[in-house]
């Protein structure tokens, strides 16, 4: 009988088990922690999609043409094409499906404006869309569990995908609690194991998403895209361990974004950009932001303007964010932001499918490049891993052939002791992870230069000169097993932010500033022959 | 300021537990998950007496309590370790005691395993078959709120009824089960719903409402129970027109 391992049970990865689990394919869903805990419940403003609930001549080809340009015209249109025309039955299905979204009068799903979009086309559930849509579809989960056709192993991690004669076979788990270790076969494997955000440690979203699966894949050869794209959300607040979001939807109700300049307050998006003006596109407005930062000049996120009832009944959850984290009233004065990392646009590479380049492999969600080319626009990131994992189960579902793999690993693969093979103890994991985030964080910022990038690489070498096949005894099997991979897949972030010799999107150059049309590829990032190779490639369908 | 930090830790099920004593010097301007965090990065990490110690095992995900994840006890009282500020949780002598929530089975450290809350949710077939057509019947207010619910189980740590496995699931199933009962439509797995809800909260509830006044998402748990209750007797007063 067939059976589809999905890594990772948030948006992405529990969309894919319901498709599957809706043909009556069975699958396991593995994940650290159960779905309610997973970062796609941190998602706040909302879902996009064209349901022209406000009457404003909406249509899909618009939200088409809208993603594809924030994405500065990176991502494979046909991608773009797919996800925003399914989005309408997405979102209505989720609604079908008990979500609770916000409705307008008439008792319509509600929509409100979203940054580098012209009609309101977010659907939403306060400030709170991601931990209603999770809710939902974890219920929705629920009921094939019972039934078994979704199985959750929660309490493992990903330690190694078992590949033979270019096929998938089945994945080595690492118990988080325990020194364990456990293989499960499969008849196709998804990967829906989020960005990489262990790898600069302040992102706004989960701790649990170290970008380890890459990491380990990148190692084994398997292509990534895009790996420079970084979105860098303007509006962000420090925190002492990492930076929280304040959602974009503070600023679709009205909020408004000053500096202080001669004591009085300068709205610089307002005036360089009078159309959408606070509400262009993630990268154009980090951009703004940092023009002031460098000047050690604080910007404001003001919601003063909105209508007291609308935070309350909208925008809730910012409030009480504010109020927890910062012992701020947003309704009473402004809010400190700066641009921190949010979200991945780059990731494992997969084809218009999603599948990869290992048969009966794919990949969905932040962990997968596609939909979003150079620049996210908000609120399409839940609507991506929805499509990207109901797309990824139906090439899987493609490419069954009635039987799970057959083939066995041979029993010391079981044992921990057998991955520490040949090395020795002395590494501290968890000072070198830190070490490698304030490097990245360091080179990788909001505007990069080849010194910068070179630097780094140098300081990442060193890094991997240093570890030399040492291990933590602390440290979990996996973070023994895949932190070398991290210091590789940290080496070809930077190669391809250095190869990338233009400024687009999320990607700035200070030594490159200018879109170069001859860029306009995705940049593919290979390890082979123990060697990284960074290469352009023409977009796919381009 | 100097702070001592007592925290209850087990090595694994089926060690005792023990208390370890660590310091922590500073302004206390951190919560008590990125203490944690800190302490863990610590080289080596050492307790009070100055002898070296295990890092410390805690469950975290979002760091922004949006996830329930670092749910434990801060000085007895159950609390979402990301959002209690250490400089706020320290008490007069000084100390902050830091234990695993002790209505669930301990898996390591601070880490409990909560899995009966996911358990007790299949068997009480929370989900719908068939939503209802919008209408005034729904408090729709009331169903986003249910869909705050971050699964923590503070609520079940505090409820004289609620122990891990037995048949009471306490109020982090109620708040589930209300929002099924309320969407699903009026079909055979509805009466199931209102079924297993009668079983498995509504005979054990002894409304003490501790629940409500511990809940780190300060949802309107009393509210959301009596519209679930009323849904409940709704059925069994048709019974009795009958």
């Amino acid at each position: 009988m067939d059976k589809v391992v999905i890594i990772g049970a948030g948006a992405a990865g529990l969309s894919a088990a319901i498709h599957l689990a809706e043909e009556n394919v069975p699958s396991t869903v593995i994940s650290e922690m159960p779905s309610g805990r997973v970062q796609s419940n941190m998602a706040e403003g909302g879902i996009n999609a064209a349901l022209n609930t406000m009457g404003q001549d909406d249509t899909p080809a618009l939200h088409e043409a809208e993603t594809y340009k924030a994405g500065r015209f990176l991502a494979c249109r046909e991608a773009v094409h797919r996800l925003t025309h399914a989005a309408p039955d997405i979102v209505r299905t989720l609604f079908d499906w008990g979500m609770s979204l916000n409705l307008t009068e008439t008792g319509q799903i509600a929509q409100r404006a979203f940054g580098g979009q012209s009609k309101k086309r977010t659907a939403f559930a306060s400030a709170s869309t991601g931990k209603q849509l999770m809710f939902t579809l974890t219920t929705k989960a629920r009921m094939y569990e019972a039934r078994g056709m979704i199985e959750s192993r929660i309490g493992w991690r990903f330690l190694k995908l078992v590949e033979r004669n270019g096929r998938a076979q089945g994945v080595l788990l690492a118990n988080t609690n325990a020194n364990q270790i456990a293989y499960v076969p499969a008849s196709g494997v998804i990967l829906a194991s989020g960005g990489m955000n262990g790898l600069f440690g302040n992102a706004t979203g989960s701790v649990l998403n170290k970008g380890n699966v890459t990491a380990s894949l990148f190692a084994e050869g398997l292509p990534l895209g895009n790996l420079e794209m970084i979105q860098y959300h303007p509006t962000t607040t420090r925190l002492h361990g990492k930076n929280m979001l304040i959602t974009e939807a503070v600023r679709g109700e009205g909020g408004r974004l000053y500096v202080e300049q001669n004591g009085e307050r300068l709205y610089f998006m307002e005036e360089k950009y009078p159309e959408l003006g606070n509400l262009m596109p993630r990268d154009v407005v980090a951009r703004e932001e940092w023009y002031w930062i460098k000047q050690g000049i604080q910007p404001w996120l003001d919601m003063r303007d909105i209508p007291a009832e609308v935070s309350k009944n909208k925008l809730a959850g910012v409030l009480d964010a504010c109020h927890d984290f910062l012992s701020l009233d947003p309704l009473q004065a402004p809010i400190p932001v700066s641009p921190g990392i949010h979200y991945f646009m780059g990731g494992i590479y997969v084809d218009v499918n999603h599948r990869t380049r290992i048969r009966n492999l794919y990949a969905a969600g932040e962990a997968a490049c596609q939909y979003h080319g150079a620049n996210r626009l908000g609120a399409n990131s839940l609507l991506g891993a929805i499509a990207g994992g109901r797309t990824a189960a139906d090439a899987a579902m493609d490419d069954l052939h009635g039987k799970t793999s057959s083939f066995q690993p041979p029993a010391e693969w079981l044992a921990p002791a057998y991955w520490l093979t040949g090395r020795k103890e002395g590494a501290n994991l968890l000072r070198a992870r830190k070490q490698l985030n304030l490097y990245l964080q360091k080179a990788l910022g909001m505007e990069r230069n080849e010194t910068d990038l070179l630097r780094c690489l140098a300081q990442v070498e060193q890094m991997e000169a240093q570890i030399d096949g040492g291990y933590d005894s602390q440290a979990p099997i996996d973070e023994n097993v895949i932190f070398p991979h991290s210091l590789l897949l940290a080496k070809a972030i930077l190669h391809s932010a250095l190869e990338r010799k233009e400024s687009r999107g999320a990607h700035t150059r200070s030594d490159y500033p200018g879109e170069r049309e001859e860029y306009r590829k995705t940049t593919l990032s290979v390890y082979t022959d123990k060697a990284i190779r960074t290469v352009f490639q023409p977009i796919e369908g381009d | 300021m100097e702070i001592k930090i007592i925290i209850q830790r087990q090595e694994n099920p089926d060690t005792k537990p023990y208390l370890q004593t660590f310091l922590y010097k500073g302004d206390g301007a951190l919560t008590v998950a990125d203490l944690l965090a800190e302490m863990n990065a610590r080289e080596p990490l050492m307790d009070a007496d100055g002898k070296p110690a295990p890092r410390i095992s805690f469950a975290s995900s979002c760091h922004e309590k949006k996830c329930g994840a670092c749910a434990m006890l801060i000085n007895g009282t159950p609390k979402l370790a990301c959002s209690v500020f250490l400089n706020t949780a320290v008490q007069k002598d000084n100390t902050v005691h830091l234990a695993p929530l002790s209505k669930f089975p301990v898996i390591r450290d601070l880490v409990a395993d909560r899995s009966a809350t996911f358990a007790m949710l299949e068997k009480m077939q929370v989900w719908l078959t068939r939503k209802r057509d919008e209408g005034e019947e729904q408090a729709r207010q009331l169903q986003y709120a249910a869909g705050q619910c971050l699964a923590c189980g503070c609520c079940l740590e505090v409820c004289p009824n609620y122990l891990a496995g037995n048949a009471f699931g306490g109020a982090a199933a109620m708040i589930q089960a209300y929002k099924a009962i309320e969407q699903n439509e009026d079909d055979a797995h509805r009466a199931e719903l209102k079924k297993q809800y009668e079983e498995h909260f509504f005979n054990g509830c002894s409304q003490s409402l501790a629940c409500a006044k511990v809940c780190p998402a300060r949802l309107p748990l009393e509210t959301i129970q009596a519209r679930a209750n009323a849904h409940l007797l709704k059925k069994h007063s048709i019974l009795q027109k009958r």
